[in-house]
């Protein structure tokens, strides 16, 4: 039997949470292993996340039970593992589940043999049976008998799961499922049973220009389309973000049904329980089409890939709301998730309490109570509280005026003295942990926001937030990790915490005009490139310099968080662009002609990727503002413009700057618009910037 | 005697041929609900909006695709944003005729708005508009075609009456405020389909009149005013 639970002295405060079990957990790693070895047991892999409501409901009601605690210990090595912090590990056990189940999802339980290869895995075990689901003695009884009475079968089914997991996710990106066992989809990542690879009008692999591919993605997203409630499917629905994005930047281009599509959904979504009306910000996901019901967890993630989305909507349609909804989620991740010098929080959970959503759902006589009886009656009428509720006879606000969140009065007044009561209320837990991959896309949206609202205070906690990156999360060596927590770092980083970087230091470039950026976003690069290039042209989630794993897992499918390559092609073009070193062009090429068969067979389930797709084909627009114009930096950045990449302030060098950093006196400058070599006559004021920009095709998505 | 009903052969949709205070416009009613009430002035083709929203007084309610004449009012308002086609109409006369339709036909068609790649619906994408965001520099009231068998009829989740239409290559959920197709959809109770809608309102819906609402708690919805014969 393992002696003690070994989970005190972790970063993940996940893992910490679990160190009060009587089981005894390890952390993922060689001890865990050579421990099963000594023992001849299975490992126990739990996988879970600290926002994660059936992972606590497991842990409440498994982990803490004396009995099953001791059923574990002594027939297994139970290791504990933050998804968060190991996606490369989930990754490999999700996709385990996946292929016996046809289903996955959080918590996960798998069961490995000593050298960590899954022969049996599942999700949520009840204490007693329950609805067909087995217990999860039951379960553990059953697998210990199956290692000990029929080791040969166990490991024949080893060997046959792990095989399929290397073939489904240890390939090369292609078109087709694995056969047998394909998953069932999670919604929130990869693809929903095939039903992204199925095209509406489908390109063929040979001809799949970038047209082409928007085209059959937008098709395929209004096969899909939930023309009532926005968004595509029914239950439950995620903010789909990169899918989104490519309906905007199609809309650009002229689709408008694309843009009705994404304006219904934006503005669903703003005006669902799923977007919190009292402190801001979106929640993981909603139990509901209508996005009324939310599953109250806010992932950083999802504020960094929302705002960025609202952004882009609001620079294209001029609507406030958007705005709106930009400015909530900025305030709300700086005022609940910020650490200061600690990066930025995880996330926060949904339960506070133990109840979930207890801290954001109310009845009418609580708002009774906080606003008096007619404000009370009026304000319950406005954000749909009512006597029977949505969720356990508590109402989750909303709106159905399609102005969310923009508030006249009294509605700022009602949200205010709500808001102060609400924080009066049991808070819900935080993962205080900061991912390098989380906190990078944080700080490359804040960035890009900075520049487009011209807000010099999100700049300046941008530029605080990527100084942390450059220098905290990493080894003496230079190499970079992936967690952080209490001044102590830890975790390799993999292909997504790099790309991200990449994207966030050419953000952080394009917003400060200071060159040192760059040059960190080139460091970034070569590190991604070094580690994690495939032999193809893809990515491996894991660096060439990680723990060996039974399969070194990749990342092929963007879900409302991109996968790490579709993120390194765009942030590679871009930076190609920007110093004109086409290495990088030339990877991100590469990246395209390894996924070519999965962009033409399913576009939409690499929306992010067909952005690359775009960006090759037509080019970025580079736009160079020599001299001190602000009014002409602005004027860039104002727009919705994907295909630009902007220089300006500080030379970086490189053939951009070539003949353009003469001294300029005060108030004195241009710019310059080139695509593809060729450049257009300088620009001295913002009429004619405009006029250049729009001959360059900035504002559209593809040509 | 009853004046000749004159329908002139060619529309040029443009701004009113008249809009000082007292001046008459001879229109075709679109849309006359109990809030809203859209003409089309025969001489220029310009929608016409009652400021003051419902019928405009007169001695009968006005039906859809009758003729008669308004009076233009005054007013010490100023111009709304949100209804930049929105006129004071003081009176109206009595109804001149009903367009034949064939007239009718002729003169929908003509006042249509075409359905161009890239065109969203009264200039915006979604099913409503924040209030802020009107500047007067979009339409607030527009007739679009629609394609036949493309109009549903529904109750909405929230007990209210939805019309479903195609436009922008997209199918859209838009709140319904005409009168008789919300009596013909309250008493099914349920939905409509398109078959059961031409049987309902007892024509094939060929256009509709769609609107920006009135402005509620800061925001301005998409509805569907009118279903009008194709």
């Amino acid at each position: 039997m393992t002696s003690g639970n070994r989970l005190a002295a972790e970063t993940s405060p996940y893992l910490r949470q679990h160190a009060g079990n009587p089981v005894h957990w390890l952390p993922w790693g060689d001890e865990a292993f050579a421990e099963a070895r000594r023992r001849d047991v299975p490992l126990f892999v739990s996988i879970g996340y600290s926002a994660c409501h059936w992972c606590h409901v497991m842990a409440h009601e498994s982990f803490e039970d004396e009995a099953t605690a001791a059923l574990l210990n002594e027939h297994f090595v139970p290791v504990k593992v933050d998804r968060e912090e190991r996606p490369d590990v989930d990754a490999v056990y999700m996709d385990a589940v996946q292929a016996l189940t046809g289903s996955g999802g959080w918590p996960l339980s798998a069961f490995a043999t000593p050298d960590g290869r899954p022969f049996f895995a599942g999700t949520y075990f009840p204490p007693t049976r329950r609805h067909g689901t087995p217990a999860f003695t039951e379960v553990l009884g059953a697998v210990a008998t199956a290692w000990t009475t029929r080791r040969d079968e166990v490991r024949a089914q080893a060997d046959e799961l792990t095989a399929a997991v290397a073939r489904r996710i240890g390939a090369p990106l292609e078109a087709g499922p694995a056969g047998p066992g394909e998953p069932a989809w999670s919604a929130e990542r990869a693809d929903p049973r095939g039903a992204l690879r199925r095209p509406s009008r489908a390109p063929t692999a040979a001809a799949t220009g970038a047209r082409a591919l928007v085209d059959a993605a937008v098709g395929r997203f209004a096969a899909m389309y939930d023309a009532e409630h926005g968004g595509i499917g029914s239950a439950p629905k995620f903010p789909q973000a990169p899918m989104l994005e490519l309906l905007l930047r199609a809309a650009g281009a002229g689709r408008a049904d694309a843009g009705e599509m994404a304006a219904t959904t934006l503005s669903a979504m703003a005006g669902g329980g799923i977007w919190d009306h009292l402190e801001g910000g979106f929640a993981r996901y909603s139990v509901d089409r209508a996005w009324l019901v939310p599953h109250f967890e806010k992932m950083l993630y999802d504020q960094a890939a929302l705002a960025r989305l609202y952004l882009h909507a609001y620079q294209q349609t001029g609507a406030l709301r958007w705005r709106a909804v930009v400015e909530g989620i900025v305030d709300q991740v700086g005022r609940d998730l910020d650490l200061g010098e600690g990066g930025v929080a995880s996330s926060l959970d949904a339960d506070a309490g133990g109840v979930e959503g207890a801290h954001a759902t109310w009845t009418p006589d609580e708002i009774a109570a906080v606003l008096g009886r007619d404000d009370g009656r009026a304000a319950c009428a406005f954000y749909g509280v009512t006597p029977a509720g949505q969720l356990d006879g508590r109402s989750v606000l909303h709106r159905s005026d399609g102005a969310a969140p923009l508030l006249d009065e009294p509605q700022a007044r009602w949200r205010a003295a709500l808001t102060a009561a609400r924080q009066a209320r049991v808070q819900p837990g935080r993962d205080d942990k900061a991912l390098t991959e989380w906190n990078a896309m944080w700080c490359s949206t804040l960035a890009e926001a900075a520049g487009a609202l011209d807000r010099d205070d999100w700049r300046a906690r941008a530029v605080a937030l990527g100084e942390q990156l450059f220098t905290v999360p990493r080894r003496p060596d230079g190499r970079f990790l992936r967690s952080r927590l209490g001044g102590r770092a830890d975790h390799l980083a993999v292909a997504a915490d790099y790309a991200w970087l990449v994207d966030a230091f050419t953000r952080l470039g394009e917003a400060t005009g200071e060159a040192r950026w760059t040059a960190r976003a080139v460091e970034a690069a070569e590190g991604l490139v070094e580690r994690f290039s495939a032999e193809d042209g893809g990515w491996y989630t894991t660096g060439a310099d990680a723990e060996r794993l039974v399969v070194r897992p990749r990342d092929t499918y963007d879900g409302v968080v991109p996968a790490a390559g579709s993120v390194a092609a765009v942030a590679l073009v871009r930076l190609a662009a920007l110093t004109g070193d086409d290495r990088w062009h030339h990877r991100a090429a590469a990246t395209l002609e390894a996924a070519a068969p999965a962009l033409a067979a399913g576009p939409l389930a690499v929306a992010h990727l067909v952005w690359a797709a775009e960006l090759l084909e037509a080019g970025p627009v580079e736009v160079v503002v020599a001299g001190h114009r602000p009014d002409l930096r602005r004027a860039v950045q104002a727009a919705y413009r994907p295909r630009v990449v902007l220089a300006w302030g500080e030379p970086a060098g490189g053939p951009l700057w070539l003949g353009r950093d003469r001294p300029y006196g005060p108030g004195e400058g241009v710019a310059y618009v080139c695509t593809r070599g060729t450049c257009r006559a300088p620009s001295a004021d913002v009429a004619a910037l405009e006029a250049a920009l729009g001959a360059a095709g900035a504002g559209a998505g593809f040509p | 005697m009853k004046p000749r009903l004159r329908i002139p052969r060619q529309i040029r949709t443009g701004t009113l041929a008249a809009s000082s205070p007292g001046d008459r416009l001879r229109c075709a009613v679109l849309a006359s609900t109990g809030h809203e009430w859209v003409g089309a002035d025969l001489a220029s083709g310009a929608l016409v909006r009652n400021r003051a929203g419902g019928p405009v007084p007169g001695p009968a309610a006005l039906r859809p695709l009758q003729v008669a004449d308004v009076v233009i009012g005054t007013t010490a308002e100023a111009p709304d944003p949100a209804r930049p086609e929105a006129v004071e109409l003081a009176e109206a006369g009595p109804a001149l005729g009903t367009l034949s339709r064939r007239r009718a036909r002729r003169l929908l068609r003509r006042l249509a708005a075409p359905e161009r790649a890239g065109a969203p619906l009264l200039g915006r994408w979604g099913p409503s508009v924040a209030l802020e965001e009107l500047d007067g520099a979009v339409p607030s009231v527009v007739l679009v075609g629609l394609a036949p068998g493309a109009v549903e009829l529904a109750v909405g989740p929230d007990g209210e009456p939805v019309c479903w239409l195609r436009w922008s290559g997209v199918r859209q959920s838009l709140p319904l405020a005409d009168p008789a197709a919300e009596t013909a959809l309250g008493e099914t109770g349920g939905r409509l389909r398109p078959r059961a809608v031409e049987e309902a309102l007892g024509l094939t819906p060929g256009y509709a009149v769609v609107a920006l609402a009135e402005v509620r708690a800061g925001y301005v919805p998409k509805v569907v005013l009118a279903l009008l014969p194709g």
